[in-house]
């Protein structure tokens, strides 16, 4: 609760720039929710995940390049994104998850998944925008016929990324504490036992990959029209395989987790990739390997052990 | 009109490729029922090994030799250091695989930096074949595939060794209750998988050249593989898997662009688990 406050007040003392790296920071955080409710609670990995991201921004940047709209491109975009993104995921789940294919088959039907994406947003480049990708002008807050403020300010833009990120939170996480989660909870923990209860949890599965989806669909939009920039990588192998990396370091086992290690690496990376360049992604991948192998909770549920702070939460 | 015999070696030739690429991931799959994300950046390496041995003035040949085992002990590291702890979690395992992958890679950026290199070509002149000429060393490279299989099938045919690890497939329990030392089985096959890798980088090397993410292509293409081909029948999985997946992209590459054509096999191959399950996930 405090430290909601604290994201609040941030950009009244934190530079512009500074607020356009935190409003990034927030939008890979949807993304690492969009991943942990999934992995976490499901137990089902997704190493595509950047797919659904990638998506997303690029429909924000179709959008905008549509012909003059009546309303607000980015609200079209912001409508059409989760629902396009949900859509892809549910479709997949149906087909994959019906016909039990699951944990390492998964993983790798989606990291090609995104693979494959991202060599068609590279060769399709008339839709696409091929390697040198699509300008995307910063989004308006607008009501017609009131007022329409183009989010030029980083700052402003910052309290709609926290916004996002906060929402999805508080989505997800009423999700998992509802029967629905519960029921998702129980396939993390032995399948086959819910499904002799009487639960179809294919189509469990299939409901929460599909909110995963619409998840990193609206984080991509936002983050197309923020970062003003889609090129392919946004919908790659290197982004799915890092997303999975956040998570993991802050902690598959919570919604929580899953934020705040986004938020984290992508801040240490900023941070350090000037200071160290090179070694960055080797480090990273070592403080992967050691986390998998010692610290499957992540750095956040080990602070949550520790000190045994769960019930304050 | 298409020329037949381009068509048809170029099928048998990506086919072949694709069968020394994935056998190694197949086999560990197969064991271990890990996907080793770092065979990928494991066949880099061989491709490096390679390089740096040609670059010393040494043959080509010479680095068929080296490539696997430098590789082999790069998995003998990987095994003892992490993986070795992971047997109980496979999920668990392919994330610390893909640790590595990246540690990998960035290891292979600091020694020899992040530009393209190339390894020559000890076959430069083509052969003649009913009419077509067709590039020398991708003949041998059909051959080595071969003499891979034949190699494989040997080993865990007919050797105590094989005899020991087709064992810890169908039941490790048992076969550890019945006196054979399980992990070390595990190790032996995680360094034979390395070793296929290298193999299989220091073999592409000369076509594809090198650079830090020579793997990574064959990684994805490898997956399809193993998953199309099924765990069950090691050696008939990786190659009627290599067929479907390369030979359908090597098929479709002469209609349309490389890209199409993957994606079209990633759309197949969906098709082919959705419809054979049973077929895809027989074994372990």
């Amino acid at each position: 609760m405090v430290g909601t406050i604290i994201l609040f007040l941030l950009p009244l003392v934190a530079s512009p720039y500074l607020s356009f790296l935190a409003a990034q920071y927030y939008l890979f955080g949807l993304l690492g929710i969009s991943l942990g409710i999934m992995w976490g609670y499901g137990g089902i990995l997704s190493f595509g995940q950047a797919a659904f991201f990638g998506l997303g921004a690029y429909i924000m940047a179709w959008s905008f390049g549509l012909s003059p709209l009546p309303i607000n491109p980015a609200y079209i975009a912001l409508m059409i994104a989760p629902l396009a993104t949900g859509l892809t995921a549910g479709l997949l789940g149906l087909v994959l998850f019906y016909s039990d294919v699951k944990d390492v088959y998964f993983v790798i039907i989606t990291l090609a998944l995104s693979v494959i994406l991202e060599q068609l947003a590279v060769s399709a480049s008339d839709i696409f925008g091929g390697f040198n990708g699509i300008y995307v002008p910063r989004m308006a807050l607008s009501i017609p016929g009131l007022f329409s403020i183009k989010l030029i300010n980083d700052r402003l833009f910052y309290y709609v990324a926290l916004l996002a990120m906060l929402g999805g939170y508080v989505v997800c996480y009423r999700v998992v504490n509802s029967p629905f989660g519960e029921r998702l909870i129980a396939i993390r923990e032995n399948e086959r036992r819910t499904k002799s209860l009487g639960y179809d949890t294919a189509w469990y599965k299939t409901q929460a990959f599909a909110l995963s989806g619409s998840l990193a669909g609206i984080a991509g939009a936002l983050y197309a029209t923020l970062s003003q920039f889609v090129s392919p990588p946004l919908t790659g192998f290197v982004l799915s395989t890092e997303v999975v990396i956040w998570v993991a370091v802050g902690g598959r086992t919570l919604l929580l987790g899953a934020a705040v290690g986004s938020i984290l690496v992508n801040a240490a990376s900023t941070v350090l990739s000037s200071v160290i360049a090179s070694q960055y992604i080797m480090i990273l991948g070592i403080l992967f390997i050691i986390v998998v192998v010692a610290f499957r909770r992540g750095i956040v549920g080990y602070i949550i052990d520790r000190y045994d702070i769960k019930g304050k939460l | 009109m298409l020329d037949i015999v381009a068509v048809i070696s170029q099928i048998i030739f990506a086919t072949s490729v694709l069968i020394i690429a994935a056998l190694g991931l197949g086999i560990t799959f197969g064991m271990m029922g890990v996907i080793n994300l770092a065979h990928g950046a494991l066949i880099t390496v061989g491709a490096y090994t390679a390089f740096a041995i040609t670059n010393a003035g040494l043959s080509l040949w010479v680095a068929f030799i080296i490539a696997p085992v430098v590789v082999a002990l790069v998995g003998l590291i990987m095994e003892i250091s992490v993986i070795s702890r992971l047997y109980d979690r496979p999920l668990d395992t392919l994330l610390a695989t893909w640790g590595f992958a990246l540690v990998i890679q960035e290891v292979i950026k600091v020694i020899f930096g992040t530009s393209a290199r190339s390894v020559p070509n000890p076959y430069s002149d083509p052969v003649v074949v009913l009419g077509s000429s067709l590039p020398k060393y991708r003949l041998f490279l059909t051959g080595l595939s071969i003499g891979v299989i034949l190699v494989t099938y040997i080993g865990f045919q007919y050797t105590s060794f094989g005899l020991r690890s087709r064992a810890v497939i169908q039941d490790d329990q048992m076969a550890n209750m019945l006196g054979t030392n399980v992990n070390r089985v595990y190790r032996a096959t995680f360094m034979i998988g390395a070793a296929l890798a290298g193999l299989a980088g220091a073999a592409v090397a000369p076509i594809v050249g090198v650079d830090p993410r020579t793997g990574i292509g064959y990684l994805v293409q490898s997956f399809f593989v193993v998953i199309v081909g099924g765990t069950g029948q090691l050696l008939a999985g990786t190659l009627s898997g290599s067929g479907l997946i390369g030979g359908s992209a090597a098929l479709l590459s002469f209609e349309s662009s490389q890209t199409f054509a993957q994606t079209i096999v990633f759309v197949f191959a969906i098709i082919v688990i959705r419809l054979r399950p049973q077929g895809i996930f027989r074994g372990q």
